[in-house]
């Protein structure tokens, strides 16, 4: 890629072709599996919400992708995340969980995914967190992807359990930053 | 098995891990990195509110939006 490149951030539409990605590593399949099969399908139905990149000259070939959902994180316990004062007697905390996020292997090292990372942070952030409330982003992140998400400011589920699952569960907190 | 995530589904915690996330909530303060990339991410969503779409430079993973 070249290192000045005009790009396009928008969200999936119905005639982009999703089929041109290449992911490179294997780990990353399925991300280029639910690109090709799913990701339409699901932003048909509301079911989530693809943004992709795309480059001007081939405006419906998109180079990167993140798919948001609503989500939860529900805790067990006597776990009330609030501290003293707050009352909330429910277990579950809203969150958009970011549910894919790839990069087409030969775009690789640009930026695109921190940006797009960026991107749904800000739209979290800006849009959903004052219009429906919600307080966490998530992410199950991949092993390889770890370094890369807590350089976005992602925090790890710092347990033994989970730094050993496949797919760690890294959060931000949302209401702790102001901008 | 304390933790339960699924990408397109909530997580459930238990025990110790819910334990964890409650301290590192109430606790921890936001990163640094966090708050940057929340930062560039609000000018990027506001530019998307205006137009529904964004158009960019990216110059060795600087982000221009214009």
């Amino acid at each position: 890629m070249a290192d000045n490149s005009d790009l396009e951030l928008r969200q999936l539409e119905p005639g982009d072709k999703v089929t041109g990605l290449s992911v490179g590593d294997p780990a990353f399949l399925p991300l280029k599996t639910f690109f090709r099969k799913h990701a339409k399908t699901y932003e048909a139905q509301s079911l989530a919400r693809t943004y992709v990149v795309c480059e001007p000259a081939e405006h419906d070939k998109p180079i990167a992708f993140i798919t948001l959902v609503c989500g939860e994180i529900e805790t067990q316990g006597d776990t009330n995340l609030l501290g003293d004062g707050v009352t909330y007697r429910y277990h579950g905390y809203p969150a958009v969980k970011l549910a894919r996020l790839a990069v087409d292997a030969r775009r690789r090292s640009a930026g695109l995914g921190r940006l797009l990372v960026e991107f749904a942070l800000g739209l979290v952030k800006e849009v959903i967190c004052p219009a429906v409330g919600c307080r966490f982003m998530v992410v199950d992140s991949k092993r390889e992807s770890v370094a890369f998400y807590e350089s976005c400011g992602f925090t790890m589920l710092d347990t033994g359990e989970n730094r050993a699952r496949d797919e760690p569960v890294m959060f931000i907190d949302l209401h702790k930053i102001q901008v | 098995m304390s933790i339960k995530s699924h990408a397109f589904g909530r997580v459930m915690l238990t025990d110790e891990d819910a334990k964890k996330f409650k301290n590192q909530v109430r606790y921890g303060k936001p990163k640094a990195a966090a708050v940057k990339s929340v930062k560039n991410g609000v000018v990027l969503a506001r530019e998307f509110e205006k137009a529904g779409k964004i158009r960019l430079s990216i110059k060795r993973a600087k982000v221009k939006v214009g």
